[in-house]
């Protein structure tokens, strides 16, 4: 089956934008490639959605490979990928802590820095750092849903106040 | 391994541990007895914030606003207004809450005119955390009861016995010595 | 962090539920383990994290670039400026500054002081859980004179807030280059006593040798770095596999012990710290007296838009940070991959099994740091 992805090579990793049906499938293909150990698993608001991002490397020729998939606000569902690497068990369970993430086939997702009766996910980007939902923020329409593409990267604001300074 | 070579296993590792002890107690100690004996900190030493008043009394700072902006823990809060005559601003309000500050020492890296500057005052244990919302004042005075401060830009600067402030001489200067003993700016414009 | 503890198995009366943490003493910090013992065997034991957490990284999205480096020192808050360099090598990458060669010997200096600072802690509180109290009082000695000389360049002890893009903050002062060779005479004589208080030691021995075995392909899939996975015999160091600063100039290895014990784990740190004394004195010879400290970086730090992944090897493993940028001066997300977060997460596989009093010194060979754990 032809998996749903995008390769391209930024420094010296290939990162694979993948389509989140296709997440496990290609992780499975990345392990028996010989990546063995993994670095980290990030979760980041987009403000499309979600997004995944797991990074790993191969011990033996020291090449890195970063993959990310991205879900909607609505359905955040992911495979999880713990039994490949149990090393992501945490980082999965932290991306579900803090952004809601959800891991299908994680054996324990539950929060682990935060409180389990803690009730809203702090790094989404609708939370202020103070915890409080920013008023008017609303998340931005998918790009194009059929068929899949990844959201683009985030975009600078426009007009940024109180620039330069007055040391006159 | 028998009991005998236990035993002679415990009282070497003793006979060492023993040793080791007595080697140290001779050793003089890098710690000091400090409420008697005042430490003596480097200069560049970021223990506490001061304001630094020019020796005519007049106000260094220039009410840039660098430092709030440079401030990681958001603890600066200045408030101006345009100075009526002349050019420039006036401070309304300059406070530095020394509690939640991290005292990282960033607002003075971005002070143009080393306004701002790191003291080595660390006795500020107090029963009550508002004395440390530290205003204008309060920051003035630790300047004052100072005898020498660091500011990136000058270098540590002295007060010396009548009052003026002065460059220190080049063995207090912390590294960049070529940067710091280029001639002195303009401060005062 | 969970308030849950472990339900009792039906029909198992013969096991007892044992709250370790999050204010005993031998664990470093706030860690809570939930164990359940059946005498003075572990049975189970379930991990929790999250007393001392901040949410570092909501915050650093509310910061500017320059701002963010402050915060990374408290992470690991024992090893000072080796936090502050994933997130300045990752920002120098996509801004694509030069870093003067001097300024990278200086750093690597800086990183190789708290290495031995942060093991002496180590080596100090490891020493302090087994039962000797000495040991405790000899290194912070030690680190007393690491701290003292980084306080004369950096201006502060613990977290200086000394990197920064493109070089160092300051220069250093002058005595550094003298007060350092003075510190390594000190420190190759305190190493012999080290090795006889703490490797030669007899209770040392009893209390570790065979206790604790993380296999190698346990500790590669468990994600472990650092002293704990070279001393299962993997040779991986984010040093040698992706060189940064000046560590492609000086010479060291790699110490690996294929035992995977606990005792393993006090020897390779032993050997780093024979290996950092090693790189410190080579770059003693190779750094130059004078010279510029700081390459030329923008005064507003924007990077354009994109992401970056850079770890470097802190003194307990891989310390990584993924920033994304979305070509603003506030990084669009930092996220932090602490090391000892990751060697942690093998607290369950080594601790059941062992003995009640074998997971104190399990926990001390695995040297957590809670700061950089829950961040």
């Amino acid at each position: 089956m032809e998996l749903r992805l995008k390769q391209e090579r930024l420094f010296d990793e290939d990162i694979y934008t993948v389509h989140p049906e296709d997440y496990r499938a290609l992780c499975e293909k990345l392990k028996a490639d010989g990546f063995d150990f993994p670095r980290a698993v990030s979760g980041i608001d987009t403000g499309y959605g979600l997004r995944v991002t797991l990074h790993l490397t191969r011990l033996h020729d020291r090449a890195k490979v970063t993959v990310r998939t991205d879900v909607r606000y609505e359905n955040p569902v992911v495979a999880s990928v713990t039994d490949l690497w149990p090393g992501v068990e945490w980082y999965e369970r932290e991306a579900y802590d803090m952004l809601g993430v959800r891991f299908s086939g994680h054996p324990d997702l539950r929060r682990i820095l935060l409180e389990d009766e803690w009730e809203l996910h702090p790094l989404l980007k609708r939370y202020d750092t103070g915890g409080y939902p920013i008023p008017g923020w609303e998340p931005k329409a998918w790009p194009d849903p059929d068929p899949w593409t990844p959201p683009p990267p985030p975009e600078p604001e426009a007009g940024e106040a109180g620039e330069g300074g007055e040391a006159s | 391994m028998s009991l005998l070579q236990e035993v002679w296993q415990a009282v070497k590792a003793i006979g060492t541990g023993m040793a080791t002890v007595h080697k140290r107690v001779y050793e003089e100690a890098p710690t000091e007895f400090y409420p008697y004996v005042k430490p003596d900190l480097p200069p560049v030493s970021v223990q506490s914030l001061a304001l630094v008043e020019n020796e005519d009394g007049s106000e260094r700072c220039i009410v840039c606003l660098q430092c709030e902006r440079a401030c990681p823990a958001q603890v600066i809060t200045i408030e101006r207004h345009r100075n009526p005559e002349g050019k420039g601003f006036l401070i309304d309000r300059f406070d530095i809450d020394l509690v939640n500050c991290m005292y990282c020492a960033a607002c003075v890296e971005a002070c143009p005119v080393s306004s701002i500057v790191t003291i080595q005052d660390f006795e500020m244990s107090t029963y009550d955390l508002r004395t440390l919302r530290a205003d204008i004042d309060f920051l003035h005075e630790q300047a004052r009861n100072s005898r020498q401060w660091y500011s990136p830009k000058f270098g540590v600067e002295i007060r010396t016995e009548d009052g003026r402030i002065e460059k220190a001489p080049p063995e207090m200067q912390p590294g960049g010595l070529a940067e710091i003993l280029k001639p002195a700016e303009e401060v005062d414009s | 962090m969970s308030t849950m503890n472990l339900e009792p198995v039906p029909g198992r009366t013969d096991e007892m539920i044992v709250n370790m943490g999050p204010q005993h003493p031998a664990t470093h910090g706030v860690l809570r383990v939930v164990l359940g013992l059946e005498g003075e065997r572990i049975t189970r034991a379930v991990p929790h994290i999250g007393y001392l957490h901040r949410n570092h990284e909501k915050i650093e999205e509310a910061r500017t670039y320059p701002m963010v480096i402050p915060y990374t020192d408290r992470m690991d808050y024992v090893s000072g400026t080796q936090n502050e360099l994933p997130f300045v090598l990752a920002i120098e990458d996509m801004l694509g500054v030069e870093v003067p060669d001097r300024a990278r010997k200086i750093r690597t200096m800086f990183f190789e002081l708290f290495r031995l600072a942060s093991h002496l802690v180590w080596m100090g509180t490891a020493m302090l859980d087994l039962g000797a109290i000495s040991p405790f009082l000899y290194t912070f000695w030690d680190r007393e004179i690491i701290l003292g000389i980084v306080e004369k360049t950096a201006g502060a002890r613990m977290l200086p807030n000394y990197y920064t893009f493109g070089g160092v903050r300051r220069d250093v002062h002058p005595d550094f280059f003298k007060e350092v060779a003075d510190l390594l005479d000190h420190l190759e004589r305190r190493m012999v006593d080290y090795e006889h208080l703490v490797l030669e030691s007899p209770v040392v021995h009893a209390r570790t040798i065979g206790v604790g075995v993380l296999s190698k392909e346990r500790a590669i899939a468990r994600g472990v770095s650092g002293p704990v996975l070279r001393a299962s015999g993997v040779a991986y160091d984010v040093r040698k596999a992706f060189p940064y600063d000046a560590y492609p100039d000086v010479e060291f290895e790699i110490p690996t012990s294929p035992d995977g014990d606990t005792y393993a784990r006090f020897w390779v740190r032993f050997q780093e710290m024979y290996q950092s004394i090693r790189i410190l004195r080579q770059l003693l010879e190779l750094t130059p007296k004078t010279g510029p400290f700081k390459g030329k970086a923008p005064a507003r730090i924007k990077p354009p838009a994109g992401e970056r992944y850079r770890a470097v090897e802190n003194s307990r493993g891989e310390l990584g940070v993924f920033v994304i940028s979305d070509g603003t001066d506030k990084p669009y997300r930092v996220k932090h991959r602490g090391a000892a977060f990751s060697n942690l997460q093998i607290i369950p596989d080594l601790f059941i099994g062992a003995k009640f009093s074998d997971a104190i010194a399990i926990l001390s060979s695995l040297d957590p740091v809670f700061g950089e754990i829950d961040r």
